[in-house]
């Protein structure tokens, strides 16, 4: 029998023939509860058993272990063919038109533990959590006019994290996901492609699997705040695309703009050259806003336009340091989708003008103001809608060659750089004195030099920088501006 | 006021060192394959005489295509038949076009009849795996029975081979129509969105 259940090799090698024992027929539930092909099948059992095993050295009796790891949490998730298809929302459906084999807008977001990683425990729950998250258990695949996500019946993996952040994925077997999860030392980091979600979504996703991780551990914990419960089942909403929602506007706009001043230095040949997490206490940061009568966005923006000042090319002509700000349209209306639902609008000023951060932040509060109003959201949400629908009958072998050409040029090129602020990130009580922090980072941008985020959780307030270019004049100078500040950020990073 | 040149703690772990070659491997033999075309290009417009660069150029494309390119998303089976057999019909083309001889009409379609065959059976016998990559097969299906109907219509002349290349595509279509009509139906659905 048991070159027909390679997992039990496995199984003999770590436990004792008494174990075994008991181990049998709880291997044959867990077996029964999964079709899949065998290359799925096999590191899946095994997974079961690696966190058995992990269990038992960490003292916990087998049968406790195998209660804890009970296969009823695997429902019929790795059993059925899931036959469901999305196809791609508006604001997705430009990501996959425009990615090569080193471009691919990703998005990365970690959460921190105050110990150690398990990595067997790890995978068990991001085994358990992804039957919660069907959407998120898929593929992306290509049609006649449009790329589209379709189901993929997979084991989906952690991995040691051993590549540059937000490195492409690759998406081209049959059942590749939009995502990875990698884990070091205390860190454990979700990427995702764009295409599958948004920031919303993804920091849903990350919670959800620390729940379920701390839970694993043998912490009783609610499920609040955000966080899913794994027993519930799937809402559709939640992979709706909520772009129709958005109110027409009649006079739609927003996607053109002028070419913006790019920050100085050479790309490198590997991608991301440099990531930074500045680690800011978020106390200090609400306080610096409110004296100077700003929110923490905007005071953080005025920093990062000072600071793209002193990096930028020379200042001559008419060129802006332009900087993407995106927005959350959940702000604005009922969605409780997973999917992309945000816009961004555009904060621009002349180097000229930009003379100190005092004199530059009522300007800056001003442009936020406007641009991240409902109705110039509404605008830009209506022009992409209708650029959807116009290009939708054009077929995608001759839309994609097209993309891919103009997106770097007309994205990239009239930014100069992107901040994308998170906002707070919020746990149970219960579940906070497991995680030290929370950061986000966005992927490297194509033509822009840097790409700038933002997330806190607890006093921690984490800025991060992504940079393409190993001239450091840019983080330097933010660093620099922070400090003035008072806010002695703690630096860490890639080497 | 001066401040302490920034500290950074590295939080990442040491990447792991690849050789230039391993990293960049693809855009090399891609600037390869592209100079070596722009060469022969240039030889050819300083010698003069046939467009040979032309043809090298097209073997230098169905080259690429047959064992450099991988598509970003849906790398098959499938596809990489399809995509071989569309690059080597084109290629025939090209050649019969820069040295004459009125053959190519006749040659392609037996190549892309006999891609037809190839990509056909595969799809079939593994129907549930390859289900959802059968666009580009479709595709060349679809263009046979264009291509066909030109015939028939008096467009261009209908050969036999021009005829097996309807015949096997009609067949492939009504084979899996017939066979697996609630999932092609699904499938084709995915497809064709917008």
């Amino acid at each position: 029998m048991a070159e027909h259940r390679p997992w039990m090799r496995l199984a003999q090698r770590l436990f004792t023939p008494a174990e075994q024992t008991l181990l049998t027929p709880y291997l044959c539930d867990v077996r029964a509860r999964i079709d899949l092909h065998e290359r799925f099948t096999v590191p899946l059992m095994d997974d079961h058993i690696r966190a058995l095993r992990w269990y038992v050295d960490h003292g916990l009796p087998l049968a406790d272990a195998m209660k804890r790891l009970d296969p009823v949490q695997l429902g019929d998730f790795y059993l059925r063919e899931r036959t469901t298809w999305y196809p791609l929302d508006t604001a997705a459906k430009v990501y996959p038109l425009s990615m090569g084999l080193k471009r691919m807008m990703m998005f990365r977001m970690s959460f921190y533990l105050k110990s150690l990683v398990e990595p067997e425990l790890l995978q068990m729950a991001l085994v358990y959590t992804m039957r919660r998250f069907p959407y998120f258990a898929t593929t992306i695949k290509c049609g006649l006019f449009w790329h589209y996500i379709d189901s993929a019946m997979r084991r989906f993996a952690v991995q040691p994290e051993t590549k540059r952040p937000c490195t492409p994925i690759r998406l081209n077997a049959v059942s590749s996901p939009t995502f990875r999860v990698v884990w070091y030392q205390n860190r454990v980091s979700v990427e995702f492609f764009h295409v599958l979600t948004d920031g919303t979504g993804g920091m849903i996703f990350l919670r959800t699997l620390l729940h379920t991780y701390l839970q694993l551990l043998g912490n009783d914990l609610p499920a609040e705040e955000g966080i899913f419960r794994l027993d519930e089942t799937p809402n559709p909403r939640e992979w709706a695309d909520d772009f129709p929602m958005a109110d027409e506007s009649p006079s739609p706009e927003g996607f053109g703009d002028k070419t913006a001043l790019q920050l100085r230095g050479l790309p490198t040949l590997e991608q991301p050259s440099r990531v930074l997490h500045m680690n800011i206490s978020t106390a200090e940061l609400r306080k610096q806003a409110k004296e100077r009568n700003v929110t923490v966005t905007t005071l953080l923006l005025g920093c990062l336009m000072m600071a793209a000042k002193t990096a930028a090319e020379s200042h001559g002509g008419k060129k802006k340091i332009q900087v993407q700000l995106p927005a959350n349209m959940r702000r604005y209306y009922p969605s409780r989708t997973l999917r992309n639902f945000s816009m961004y609008c555009s904060i621009r000023l002349h180097p000229v003008e930009m003379t100190s951060l005092a004199d530059i932040l009522p300007k800056i509060s001003a442009q936020v103001a406007t641009g991240t109003s409902k109705e110039a959201l509404d605008r830009t949400m209506t022009l992409s809608r209708k650029l959807v629908r116009y290009l939708s009958w054009i077929p995608l072998i001759v839309k994609r060659p097209i993309a891919y050409l103009l997106y770097g040029r007309l994205s990239d090129g009239v930014f100069t750089t992107t901040f994308s602020n998170l906002g707070e990130v919020k746990l149970p009580a219960e579940m906070r004195p497991f995680v030290e922090k929370f950061d986000f980072v966005l992927g490297p941008p194509i033509r822009n030099r840097a790409n700038c985020s933002l997330c806190s959780y607890g006093d921690r307030a984490v800025f991060t920088i992504v940079k393409t270019t190993a001239l450091p004049v840019f983080e330097n100078a933010l660093y620099a501006q922070l400090m003035r500040l008072g806010l002695e950020p703690y630096v860490e990073g890639t080497s | 006021m001066s401040i302490a040149p920034m500290q950074v703690h590295v939080t990442y772990p040491e990447q792991a060192p690849h050789s230039f070659w391993r990293r960049n491997h693809r855009e090399l033999m891609r600037a390869l394959f592209i100079y070596v075309g722009y060469g022969c290009l240039l030889m050819n417009m300083l010698y003069g005489g046939t467009l040979w660069s032309l043809a090298a150029i097209g073997g230098l494309a169905v080259l690429w295509i047959t064992f450099f390119y991988r598509p970003l998303v849906e790398n098959t089976v499938i596809k990489k038949i399809t995509d071989v057999g569309i690059s080597v019909c084109l290629y025939l083309f090209l050649l019969d076009g820069v040295f004459g001889g009125g053959w190519s009409s006749f040659v392609a379609p037996i190549v892309l009849f006999s891609d037809l065959i190839v990509a056909g059976i595969y799809f079939l016998a593994y129907f549930k795996k390859e289900k959802r990559n059968f666009l580009p097969l479709f595709e060349l299906a679809s263009a046979g029975l264009i291509g066909i109907f030109c015939a028939m219509v008096g467009w261009n002349r209908l050969d036999w081979p021009l005829f097996v290349v309807g015949g096997v595509s009609l067949a492939l279509v009504l084979l899996t129509i017939i066979l697996h009509h609630d999932a092609i139906r699904l499938e084709f659905q995915k497809k064709i969105h917008r």
